[in-house]
């Protein structure tokens, strides 16, 4: 049974279809990357999985059960930061924590310390929220998302506000709660760049739709290679391109191929009396890979 | 439930809204205090110095030749004459009362034949009184004027006799009740020594006497009368009169309002704006606040469903409010206790005309308090609900509260202006169950406490039941 399984969820506001068919699923010790630009429906859709806006048709099971007619047993090993960690300003952050235990039957009081410990907060946990910094603030929602040690986390673009210490920490964190706590992790980003590095799978979102859904394993390793060819010049070399392929300058050109091609667009470039000079084989990154798969430039 | 009703306790209780209300509160009574204990009397002497000064400075400036001025000048000469005299007596004696009863007219009397009649025989017969009565003051025994009073009432009462026997009439009947009563108004004072002054007991028999003449005249069955304001005041009356008799008989004085149980009644009798203030504060926190700064994500994540969520923090408004109305009331017993010491007096009974059965009945001071408390409590959950259902519909706090507080003052204009007919179906009218206290009926003839009941019961369902169907279905927007 997966932790998380999102089915054909179509949200309006109004008139407007905001979420369109968005399906994907979170088994245990994945973390699943939420891609796409402000606006693209990653918050709508979070809202949608937690219950905190309604869905128009679709349906989401959080361990099994229904988030709209099973809500407090859906819920119940769910944590998560929605948006930004807003927090009662006015209270300290232990007080903050232990009204959130207090919701949870069964939380032990030594676990509000050992998350405060977790989280790196012991020496302003009796402050104020107001005196915290946003980095701080992160840290402490994500510590009210831990408290009742959840098995599905979700945070909605956690990494505002940290420092890139800040953001290591955390991929830390995360990487040690699902390996060894088999949690499932759902983190959203418009920003690939600061996740790839540690979710084990993608999903990209533009306009409500889902564009692509991918574990990061699958991505082979030549549908992420570049090549860059140092040439004598690149007029009318469009001619021989393929859709994709990049004219950098008056010498470099990029192409997007696999590795049994390059022989054959060589030779072609030869027959075309074009000099080569270099023939470059690069990695791209994996927003790249993921851009080029999904067929063009969703990311902002 | 109970944790999350805690937790909201917690919010309320560490937000500043309230304790800044309470603040508020301390330092209007603490000034209060500080004015009624050190000043007020040096107040209110300084403001009658100043005004009687300027009525001897005015008064010099006044042509007496000219009759308009004449007139002014009669009068602001008696005030002045008046004050002079009253100022030597203590207000509470029975001079200062012979004073203020009689004198007045002496001096005015005085003052005509002097300025306007100007007859030597006026001026005579005038001064003379005045003589007589300042010598009579210089040696007042009131006594001797209700005595005088009393035989001629005596005399009234054969005489009324008298003329009965020769055959029935009914306003002699009347006449002759009215002088029974003040007999008797006259024998309770010669027997218990209480002279006509301005003290609670002196004021209880003129209050017993005027009402049972009163009452003797009016009609006792209710069912006669059509007009409801006209029953209404029969109730006054009757009221009146059985309390103040029963006052009477049992030798239980209320010493006017300057004592803690008067101050407590009157605290506890009214719908106070500072209960009212912490109400819509409250209440316009617990849901618009917490949508408003994003907080509400925090709640609405957790294992519990929303309506466990709202009711808590209906719950828990509700135990705020009532925090605070205990704080609200002893500080103010604190204060009247203070002011008017005598705090033992709260231990006294409230006497009190039940008409469901036409009995006195004698009450504590707190379960008269209480009564009132439990019948004005409908107008504050209607408020609260209603805010709260605001709140939910709105989701801003500015507006809950002006919108609550909008309700409670359009109410009053609302009942004033639509018929009777409607105004009886309106819970903004049901909702205060004073007049049915101790068998008492509404000023509206076609309300009734079975309807009010009804009424108020159904709009808090409703309020409920519409707050719940909102909140359930709120989507927690994008920021």
């Amino acid at each position: 049974m997966s932790l998380l399984e999102v089915k054909n969820i179509n949200k309006y506001f109004g008139k407007k279809q905001v979420i369109k068919n968005v399906s994907f699923s979170i088994e245990e010790g994945e973390i699943l990357g939420f891609i796409g630009p402000n606006g693209a429906g990653k918050t709508t859709t979070i809202k949608v999985i937690l219950g905190l806006q309604s869905l128009n048709s679709g349906e989401v099971l959080i361990n099994g059960y229904s988030i709209k007619n099973d809500f407090e047993k859906a819920i119940l090993n769910v944590g998560a930061i929605v948006e930004s960690p807003d927090l009662y300003m006015y209270l300290t952050g232990r007080k903050n924590l232990e009204m959130i235990a207090a919701m949870y039957k069964d939380t032990p009081k030594e676990r509000i310390n050992e998350i405060i410990k977790l989280v790196g907060l012991d020496n302003r946990i009796d402050d104020k929220v107001s005196k915290y910094s946003l980095g701080m603030r992160q840290r402490l929602g994500i510590a009210a998302a831990l408290i009742h040690k959840p098995n599905l986390l979700i945070l909605d673009e956690p990494t505002n506000g940290l420092d890139p210490e800040g953001i290591k920490e955390l991929r830390d964190l995360l990487q040690r709660l699902a390996k060894n706590e088999k949690m499932g992790v759902l983190i959203s980003s418009h920003n690939l760049l600061e996740l790839e590095s540690f979710v084990t799978d993608v999903c990209l979102i533009k306009n409500g739709e889902i564009i692509v859904t991918s574990a990061i394993k699958d991505i082979k390793r030549t549908e992420r290679t570049v090549y860059t060819i140092r040439l004598d010049r690149t007029t009318n070399i469009e001619n021989i391109l393929n859709d994709g392929d990049e004219v950098l300058d008056n010498k470099f050109i990029k192409v997007y191929r696999d590795e049994k091609d390059i022989p054959s667009f060589i030779e072609l470039l030869v027959k075309k009396k074009y000099k080569i000079y270099e023939v470059r084989e690069n990695l791209m990154s994996l927003e790249e890979a993921f851009l080029k798969k999904a067929g063009g430039n969703i990311i902002d | 439930m109970i944790s999350l009703v805690k937790n909201e306790l917690v919010k309320i209780f560490h937000k500043k809204g309230l304790y800044i209300l309470g603040i508020i509160l301390i330092i209007i009574i603490a000034l209060n205090l500080f004015i009624t204990l050190g000043y007020e009397d040096d107040l209110v002497n300084g403001m009658n110095e100043l005004y009687y000064e300027s009525l001897e400075n005015g008064i010099e400036a006044y042509d007496l030749e000219d009759t308009e001025d004449i007139n002014w000048y009669i009068q602001d000469k008696t005030e002045l004459e008046v004050y002079n005299l009253l100022s030597k007596y203590d207000y509470e004696s029975p001079e200062y009362y012979y004073i203020d009863t009689n004198g007045r007219v002496i001096i005015e009397d005085m003052l005509i034949a002097q300025y306007m009649t100007k007859t030597e025989e006026e001026i005579a017969r005038t001064q003379s009184d005045y003589d007589n009565f300042l010598k009579k003051l210089n040696s007042y025994d009131w006594h001797e004027d209700i005595i005088k009073e009393r035989d001629n009432l005596l005399v009234q009462k054969e005489q009324l006799e008298e003329k009965l026997k020769e055959g029935d009439d009914t306003s002699l009947e009347h006449e002759l009740e009215n002088v029974n009563f003040q007999l008797e108004g006259y024998k309770y004072r010669l027997d218990n020594d209480i002279a006509p002054s301005y003290t609670g007991k002196s004021e209880l028999i003129d209050t017993y006497v005027s009402s049972a003449i009163e009452f003797a005249s009016l009609k006792k069955d209710e069912s006669s009368y059509s007009e409801r304001s006209e029953l209404i005041n029969k109730r006054k009356v009757e009221e009146t009169y059985y309390t103040s008799k029963y006052k009477l008989d049992n030798k239980i004085f209320n010493e006017g309002y300057d004592n803690t149980q008067a101050q407590v009644i009157s605290l506890f009798s009214g719908i106070d704006i500072f209960i009212l203030i912490a109400l819509f504060i409250i209440s316009g926190g617990i849901i618009a606040e917490e949508f408003n700064k994003g907080t509400i994500k925090q709640l609405l994540v957790r294992p519990h469903s929303r309506v466990k969520i709202l009711a808590s923090k209906v719950i828990a408004g509700l135990i705020a409010i009532l925090v605070f109305s205990i704080f609200y009331f002893l500080i103010n017993f604190i204060s009247f206790g203070i002011l008017y010491g005598e705090i033992g007096s709260i231990f006294q009974s409230v006497i009190v005309y039940d008409f469901s059965d036409e009995t006195i009945r004698e009450l504590s001071t707190f379960y008269y308090c209480f009564s009132y408390w439990l019948a004005t409590l409908p107008v504050f959950i209607i408020l609260y609900l209603f805010a709260i259902f605001m709140g939910v519909l709105t989701l801003n706090t500015t507006g809950t509260i002006v919108s609550g507080f909008g309700l409670y003052f359009a109410s009053s204009i609302i009942s004033g202006v639509l018929p009777s007919k409607i105004v009886a179906f309106l819970p903004t009218s049901c909702w205060d169950f004073r007049s049915y206290l101790f068998g008492g009926i509404s000023t509206n003839q076609y309300a009734s406490f079975g309807l009010s009941v009804g009424i108020c019961l159904l709009t808090i369902l409703i309020l409920i039941m519409l707050a719940v169907w909102l909140f359930k279905r709120l989507d927690v927007k994008n920021q």
